[in-house]
């Protein structure tokens, strides 16, 4: 542990970096997701015959928006697994 | 540590001046597999149909033929091989590495095979645009409102594939490395194939069934120590099936359903 060179720093910064921005990005879509199968639930209780429709739209919107999550998701693998600096 | 997340290999070997990668092997694989199935359902068909064969190809013609003419309406039935074509290759290759055990990589795990098929959804909407509205129109729907929204215009189009790869992408490279995470905690390492530590886990389950069948006779302590044996080396098997069953068939088929959705719906805007 007596050498440490300024790219092992930059190592643990990344890591921290790749933590941190799964972490972070994974809040928003949680909450829009939760929401969505929510209203979701709600309106299959309230239209039961519509079902087969209802799920497939939300599982569309919850898919949109899972892509942020999903960039920071990227985001992480890139630091981690191709070490940009 | 004994993990390893598997990565694209390439083999060394040029092809049209690349590299064969494990991905290629495997996406030409599930093609050949692909063709083959869909030629033999495809064979011999009748107007009034016999047997189970034309029912099978029938009903799966019949379920993207429903999906498009929900999303793109009906004047859109050229588009359903393609769909089919689609949806099928990427069903089978997200769930290839669930019924590969851990020896097939799943071609959609890397972004390549993702950005191709995006592109190809790119073309489409570009050249369906072009069809529906007229070159004038649509070459002038780029600076509407107003001219200046110029580059919002251009960076909207080119986000609608860059989504799609990402979104693909990051779901099976997400799931496949905390496949690979799990199985490390649970088995100890994921360097062995899967298939391997699973074998080893049935066996001795199987072992220990069989004593604990020949003790029966013996006094109730040891039973209850055999049992409990058992009990402990089958675990494992219970995490394991539930990240199989989340991150490789409901991912993967969620993630195929949602591509194609997608897809239909950029393609009919």
């Amino acid at each position: 542990m007596e050498n440490i060179t300024g790219q092992d720093l930059i190592y643990a910064a990344s890591a921290i970096g790749a933590g941190l921005s799964v972490g972070l990005a994974a809040i928003g879509p949680g909450i829009g997701e939760g929401f969505a199968a929510g209203k979701g639930v709600e309106a299959v209780a309230r239209q039961p015959e519509a079902q087969s429709k209802i799920i497939s739209t939300m599982l569309l919107g919850q898919a949109v928006s899972e892509t942020t999550g999903i960039y920071g998701l990227v985001i992480a693998l890139i630091l981690i697994f191709v070490k940009p600096f | 540590m004994g993990i390893s997340i598997s990565e694209v290999q390439s083999s060394g070997i040029p092809f049209l001046g690349t590299e064969i990668t494990n991905t290629m092997v495997w996406t030409w694989l599930i093609l050949i597999l692909l063709s083959a199935l869909f030629i033999w359902l495809g064979s011999g068909l009748k107007v009034k149909p016999e047997g189970k064969k034309q029912v099978i190809a029938e009903m799966l013609y019949g379920a993207i033929d429903d999906m498009v003419n929900a999303n793109m309406g009906p004047g859109a039935k050229a588009f359903v091989p393609y769909f089919l074509a689609l949806f099928a290759f990427l069903l089978v290759s997200n769930i290839s590495s669930f019924i590969g055990l851990g020896v097939v990589r799943a071609p959609t795990a890397d972004i390549a095979t993702p950005a191709a098929l995006a592109i190809l959804t790119f073309i489409l909407t570009q050249v369906n645009k072009i069809k529906v509205t007229g070159v004038k129109a649509y070459f002038k729907s780029f600076i509407e409102p107003i001219p200046i929204m110029l580059p919002m215009n251009i960076i909207s189009e080119i986000a609608n594939p860059v989504s799609l790869t990402f979104r693909l992408f990051g779901n099976m490279m997400g799931g496949m490395m905390l496949g690979a995470l799990i199985y490390a905690m649970l088995v100890g390492s994921n360097l062995i194939p899967i298939w391997i530590s699973v074998a080893a886990i049935v066996l001795t389950v199987l072992l220990l069934t069989k004593q604990y069948k020949k003790i029966k006779t013996l006094e109730k302590d040891k039973k209850v120590l055999v049992m409990g044996l058992a009990i402990i080396c089958m675990l494992p098997l219970f995490p394991m099936a539930i990240v199989h069953g989340y991150f490789d068939v409901f991912a993967g088929c969620l993630q195929a359903y949602i591509f194609c959705m997608l897809s239909m719906l950029f393609i009919a805007a």
